[in-house]
């Protein structure tokens, strides 16, 4: 006599695969819900949208500076010179070289990104999605434009319930030369900002946004000038789509979350 | 023989900022207009280190104590 197929038990293998199933198709979801938000701030902002495409030329890295104070590997590379970008401002920044912006203006899009982490933890994936609305003009409407965004998005993740905190951050760059340099006139300058939010505990945080000025050196390394022959001043808001989903999953569990997203619960 | 902050500002202005067509007073504000870039911070880190025989810890490296060349005196006890 055929045996009946055996039914998983709570806690089996098969339920722990199905059930983390059921969460990665909800923070996916959830992902998608709050890129849909950033998109709409954005555009209320005035940002224009832009296209970007899969893969960016590692040319485009190489003239950014990226390896300079990144030098680890690429992820998804080619062999024609291609992976995926660590960052979707590259894009817009491959895009516009060379270009006058005429008055100060803002842009915003969506890329698939990689990145190889040093550090390990909840939130580190090594493809995620990252919206940003990139700001270029002056300084000064660059500088104000990040005010005005990070007010907008602590607000935005307090509607959430997400408790969130903006502090002042540097990249991780690599810690020697002039990588070093940049690393402490970014910190000297308060050139980042992360938005951090509780992961589980008070205690353990995520940075799920950050707010960034370039100053020149990306206008510079592009050959972005204003109208009147200056360098363009620079800058980006970012959003971890995957790791703002994490977060508001871990905080309100991932039905509740979804509710408040308008989706169907898992 | 110059003073400790005179010393720094000369540094500044000979070695920093040389070829920049701008020179630093004692109150100027160092960082606000992009004369010191990602090269010449280590560099001033460095002189100040030697002055005061002291190592500099990345996280004192904030606006609140390199902001001027009397500021950067006062933290660094070069007054």
């Amino acid at each position: 006599m055929a045996m009946p197929p055996a039914k998983p038990r709570e806690g089996s293998a098969f339920a722990d695969d199905v059930r983390q199933s059921a969460e990665d198709a909800g923070i996916s979801a959830l992902a998608n819900w709050l890129d849909s938000c950033f998109r709409a701030l954005a555009k209320a902002a005035g940002a224009q949208e832009i296209t970007v495409p899969a893969l960016i030329a590692r040319s485009t890295l190489e003239s950014a500076g990226y390896f300079e104070s990144f030098p680890g590997p690429l992820v998804g590379e080619t062999a024609d010179g291609h992976c995926l970008s660590p960052a979707t401002c590259y894009h817009w920044y491959a895009q516009q070289k060379g270009a006058v912006i005429e008055e100060s203006a803002s842009w915003t899009g969506c890329a698939l990104c990689g990145r190889k982490e040093v550090e390990s933890g909840p939130g580190r994936l090594e493809t995620f999605r990252m919206r940003e609305v990139i700001l270029a003009g002056s300084e000064t409407w660059v500088r104000e434009q990040r005010q005005e965004w990070m007010a907008r998005i602590v607000a935005f993740a307090e509607s959430l319930l997400l408790a969130p905190t903006l502090v002042p951050a540097s990249d991780p760059f690599f810690e020697r030369g002039e990588a070093r340099g940049r690393k402490l006139l970014q910190q000297l300058k308060q050139l980042k900002y992360e938005l951090r939010v509780p992961l589980y505990t008070p205690e353990t945080t995520l940075a799920i946004s950050s707010f960034n000025l370039h100053e020149n050196f990306f206008a510079r390394r592009f050959n972005l000038h204003r109208v009147d022959g200056t360098w363009a001043s620079t800058g980006c808001i970012a959003f971890g789509l995957e790791r703002w989903a994490l977060a508001l999953s871990a905080k309100l569990g991932i039905d509740q979350a979804r509710r408040l997203a308008g989706l169907e619960s898992t | 023989m110059r003073d400790k902050p005179a010393e720094l500002l000369a540094y500044i202005n000979g070695e920093l900022l040389s070829g920049k067509g701008v020179q630093a007073a004692s109150d100027t504000r160092l960082f606000e207009d992009g004369w010191i870039d990602s090269l010449s911070i280590l560099k001033l880190i460095a002189f100040i280190e030697r002055m005061t025989g002291q190592e500099i810890p990345d996280e004192q490296v904030v606006m609140e104590n390199f902001q001027s060349v009397n500021q950067i005196a006062h933290r660094f006890g070069l007054a």
